[in-house]
């Protein structure tokens, strides 16, 4: 005969974890101490009673679910924070510097074996994992708002290079996968540096900021604009043929050129020249493609500025 | 070199054995549970190199987009004892279809679909383990189920930094329920240390026959 540890209902109650056991008709036959604390129903109030009667506000076909398979298959079932917040709304210890409403809770359904070996009870523990929610949180919106950063240009807010490009590549492994058409434009400001010589860096700054909004506003949101380099953009249009870029290349440069930049209370006149290019039907490269593009805006450059060239009237 | 724990043809037998059994009484608590027949197939064991990782689980899981659940098993902790980790891993899921299984009429939002993979695993785990434990004549104990990465490429699924053992040994079970077209794979995985228990365990068995 094993001696029992005459206070173990004690120990129940000094548990630093909500525990409390219930049959399978969901009736309450333990209670502990710090589930009393945090809710209307002290020990004598609930045992004998049905769990649901009590607490209507509970999940109860989930709850249900995870208690027949506790009792079928003898073994525990769970509920974690990261889907469900909670099963009971207590109250937790960071209420002034928590920013949370409620106690985060992780919970345990554990099968108690009768002496025929089948499950009797479940016993189910109520863990308080606030401080780790609130932490994993944090943690999520801090590596969230770096990866930001880490894809932005700081001075235009649209995607750097090295994201866009990212962006462009997956777009090319789509489009040889299902054999849809991208299109690709490169623009680069005219006099760009005449622009700052003459008017300040804060000036070509601002032409720089003006140029990227004038071009967002005529964009769709699937297509992509990017900061390529120093004064010069990119933009990778999904689903778009080469007449569809053609026509967008001629739209973006009239949206940039026909009104001046101002700054200061003064008009800055400003161009672009455009290169432009598509895929083909399958093996696209996309380093290719902006290769063929650059091209196209060099052509631009060469036969005068302020104009749209498309690679394939590019003598190469 | 270290060749890997390696098993003699008589103790991969009897393993062999012991998980078909297992697998047959979890497939038939399952079948009960979810009132669906539950197909498994045989448990394929083998066992893979750190090194190799990836390349075996590709071939192992012919998939482009996985998502995927861990849950650690132990025995008693004792030195030496088994401790594993099993992942779940589902491809191709079609979650309203998976809701049905489970009875579930709520909205189907990204944590649902979340705690559906949890709740899965969690069931097909534990008929797993008890089968497997009441053939080894050993408790089995499990941690909760936690998500190593949902629509993400294979390659994402381990870190690297993470791995520090050599060889392990890997059971494959693949699931389906046919009925709600719901498939996927249970991969339980013990490292080396674990295994040299095991390997007692079952020379301990086959002595018994």
């Amino acid at each position: 005969m094993i001696k029992q540890f005459p206070y173990i209902n004690n120990v129940i109650d000094c548990l630093d974890s909500g525990v409390f056991v219930i049959d399978k008709n969901f009736t309450v036959h333990l209670w502990n101490d710090y589930m009393a604390i945090r809710c209307q129903f002290t020990s004598d109030d609930i045992v004998g009673s049905s769990l649901f009667d009590c607490f209507p506000e509970l999940p109860q076909q989930w709850f249900k679910r995870n208690i027949k398979s506790v009792f079928l298959l003898k073994s525990p079932s769970y509920s974690a924070w990261e889907q469900r917040a909670y099963l009971f709304k207590f109250p937790h210890g960071r209420s002034v510097t928590g920013g949370v409403e409620f106690m985060y809770q992780n919970c345990c359904f554990t099968p108690i074996l009768g002496q025929d070996n089948n499950v009797e009870y479940v016993c189910v523990t109520v863990k308080d994992v606030t401080d780790i929610a609130i932490a994993t949180l944090k943690l999520q919106n801090t590596v969230t708002e770096l990866e930001r950063i880490n894809s932005i240009d700081g001075l235009t807010q649209v995607y750097n290079r090295s994201h866009w490009e990212k962006c462009f590549r997956n777009e090319v492994d789509r489009v040889n996968r299902y054999e849809h058409p991208v299109s690709l434009i490169m623009f680069d400001m005219d006099f760009f540096k005449k622009i700052n010589d003459k008017y300040g860096h804060l000036c070509g700054d601002e032409v720089l900021r003006e140029t990227t909004r004038r071009c967002t506003n005529s964009l769709r949101s699937v297509d992509v604009l990017g900061r390529y380099g120093g004064e010069e953009f990119c933009i990778f249009l999904p689903e778009v043929e080469l007449t569809g870029a053609a026509y967008l290349a001629e739209k973006l440069r009239h949206i940039i050129s026909d009104t001046p930049v101002y700054y200061n209370s003064l008009a800055v006149s400003i161009s672009v020249s455009i290169g432009f290019t598509c895929s083909r039907s399958t093996t696209n490269n996309y380093e290719q493609l902006i290769s063929e593009a650059d091209t196209a805006l060099y052509a631009a450059k060469n036969n005068g500025r302020a104009q749209c060239i498309s690679f394939f009237d590019c003598d190469v | 070199m270290n060749s890997g724990p390696y098993f003699t043809e008589d103790q991969r037998d009897y393993l062999q054995e012991i998980c078909n059994i297992g697998m047959g009484q979890a497939g038939q608590s399952l079948s009960v549970l979810f009132e669906q027949y539950v197909t498994l197939s045989v448990p394929s064991i083998e066992i893979i190199s750190e090194k190799n990782l990836i390349t075996t689980l590709k071939r192992l899981i012919p998939a482009e987009k996985i998502s995927a659940v861990r849950q650690g098993f132990y025995t008693h902790v004792a030195d030496p004892n088994i401790c594993g980790e099993s992942i779940t891993i589902f491809s191709k899921t079609d979650f309203v279809q998976l809701a049905e299984l489970i009875d579930l009429d709520e909205e189907v939002t990204f944590e649902v679909e979340q705690e559906m993979l949890l709740e899965i695993s969690n069931i097909i785990n534990g008929a797993c383990f008890s089968g497997i434990a009441e053939q080894l004549s050993e408790r089995l104990f499990s941690t909760p189920p936690s998500i190593m990465g949902q629509a993400i490429i294979i390659d994402h699924l381990f870190n690297k930094d993470n791995l520090i053992w050599d060889h392990a040994l890997s059971i494959k079970i693949h699931y389906i329920i046919d009925k709600h077209s719901f498939q996927c794979d249970v991969l339980l995985l013990m490292p080396d240390s674990s295994v040299q228990y095991l390997v007692n365990i079952l020379n301990r068995l086959i002595d018994e026959l």
